[in-house]
């Protein structure tokens, strides 16, 4: 009945009015998919849970069955198509991470074993190549001989995190590997860079990581983006532990919990999104 | 026994709050501690990443609230294990029943547990886990390679499992159960 009176007296239907009052960013986007998901048009709300949604062709359709005049209102059809975009590469972005995650990784395939030995060499360049694969996985912080068993239930996810920080971010991944060796406060780098994997597949997973994307990304958030967040917490929560000072390794999981505390508490601010370098453009 | 000294048992019976039990969940890393815990406590294991520290967490059985302390068991950790044998009841002591590899391994680290003062006499149960593995080894063959058979000094089972299934682990805390009912406090 507002709506209707709303309609009526302004001329705009709901979604116009979300894209004009609102800033673009996290707060529009998530108005317009909360309106979407309200919608008595099954049209609409099924534009929320279609995988191979395309943004541009949606836009148009809610258009058409909006009965929108965009000759009127200039700046809606732009407005509108950056939301979609955000709502759908934020669903193309779970499902692409979630299949990683369930790939395991297998020593009996080559690609897999040729990302672990490029880890190493971009995270030891000095080092030979003819370093035994026994010790190089022990250099880099895994806990046995055999890392396909650490990848656990972050599958390739784990490993692709930790190439990506280790080539794009090549100085400061080596910083933080080589004080993860810290006689005190040290701890086992590949290990816990699969635990912060795990962290960030369950803040995406729980659609925390929207606020952020929503409002730092302009097209569709990507694979690529969140391999940035994982660069920026790795090394966040990698400065966290060192001002824990730790009693031992063993206080881990305490530290971590604190920490995912810390980050919730930001990443839920509706106007936030998290700074460093490995986030700025 | 007299009348009224029954029915003071039975109130006393009624009354007692729950039983709290401490389980020390150790292990070979890779052995399947943290899926078995998180199988127990009824939560969702294909996202598991390994243990860097520990692990707790309380499950609610009956009338018993078992405390489950799940230890990493990387080799750089093991040295820790003795901070958390205090006031043990039972050990459960999991065995990657697929890795043949590390059979040995991991049979003299239980040995060292075994002589550890502050467990001795601790009930053990050992979880021959990864049964759904076609290369698994069967129950008796760990029992053999841990030496099982030769111990006098404590009760102890030997329980094959699938922590991903759940399989046997119900047989096997039924059994930490039974014990600790039967077991002077």
């Amino acid at each position: 009945m507002l709506k209707w009176i709303l309609r009526r007296t302004t001329g705009k239907c709901e979604l116009e009015r979300i894209c004009s009052s609102y800033p673009a960013g996290a707060e529009r986007t998530r108005a317009v998919e909360y309106s979407l998901s309200k919608s008595k048009l099954a049209a609409l709300k099924i534009l929320l849970v279609s995988d191979g949604l395309n943004a541009s062709d949606a836009a148009n359709n809610i258009i058409t069955l909006k009965g929108v005049d965009i000759t009127r209102n200039e700046g809606f059809r732009p407005a509108l198509l950056q939301c979609l975009r955000h709502i759908s590469g934020y669903q193309k972005l779970v499902s692409e991470v979630t299949r990683l995650q369930k790939e395991k990784y297998s020593t009996a395939i080559d690609d897999h074993e040729q990302q672990l030995l490029k880890l190493w060499s971009l995270l030891k360049p000095a080092r030979s190549r003819k370093t035994s694969k026994t010790k190089r996985v022990g250099e880099l912080g895994f806990q046995g001989n055999d890392p396909a068993t650490d990848f656990r239930g972050m599958g390739l996810l784990g490993l692709q995190n930790l190439v990506f920080f280790a080539e794009n971010y090549n100085r400061s991944a080596r910083k933080v590997l080589s004080e993860s060796f810290h006689p005190k406060f040290g701890y086992s780098f590949a290990v816990v860079g699969i635990n912060l994997t795990s962290l960030i597949l369950e803040l995406l997973c729980k659609e925390q990581l929207k606020s952020h994307f929503y409002n730092s990304v302009s097209g569709e958030p990507s694979l690529y983006h969140f391999h940035r967040v994982y660069c920026h917490v790795f090394c966040e929560f990698h400065d966290f532990w060192f001002a824990e000072e730790p009693e031992s390794v063993m206080e881990f999981s305490r530290i971590l919990e604190l920490y995912k505390v810390h980050l919730l508490s930001r990443l839920t601010t509706p106007g936030m999104r998290l700074h460093s370098e490995f986030l700025a453009d | 026994m007299p009348l009224s000294g029954l029915l003071d048992l039975l109130r006393r019976l009624k009354s007692t709050p729950p039983h709290e039990i401490r389980v020390l969940l150790l292990g070979l890393d890779n052995a399947g501690k943290t899926t078995i815990l998180k199988t127990l406590a009824g939560e969702e294991v294909s996202k598991i990443a390994p243990t860097q520290g520990f692990n707790i967490k309380s499950v609610k059985q009956d009338k018993w609230n078992l405390n489950v302390w799940d230890i990493g068991g990387q080799r750089g950790i093991r040295p820790y294990w003795k901070n958390y044998f205090e006031n043990t009841d039972v050990l459960i002591y999991v065995v990657d029943s697929a890795d043949r590899i590390r059979l040995e391994e991991t049979g003299l680290e239980l040995t060292e547990l075994l002589e550890e003062d502050k467990l001795a006499g601790i009930p053990v149960l050992v979880f021959a886990n990864k049964q759904d593995l076609l290369s698994a080894a069967p129950a008796d063959e760990i029992s053999e390679s841990l030496n099982l058979n030769v111990m006098r000094d404590r009760t102890w089972r030997i329980q094959p499992c699938s922590a991903l299934s759940s399989e046997g682990l119900e047989d096997g805390m039924n059994w930490v159960l039974k014990t600790c009912a039967t077991k002077p406090k």
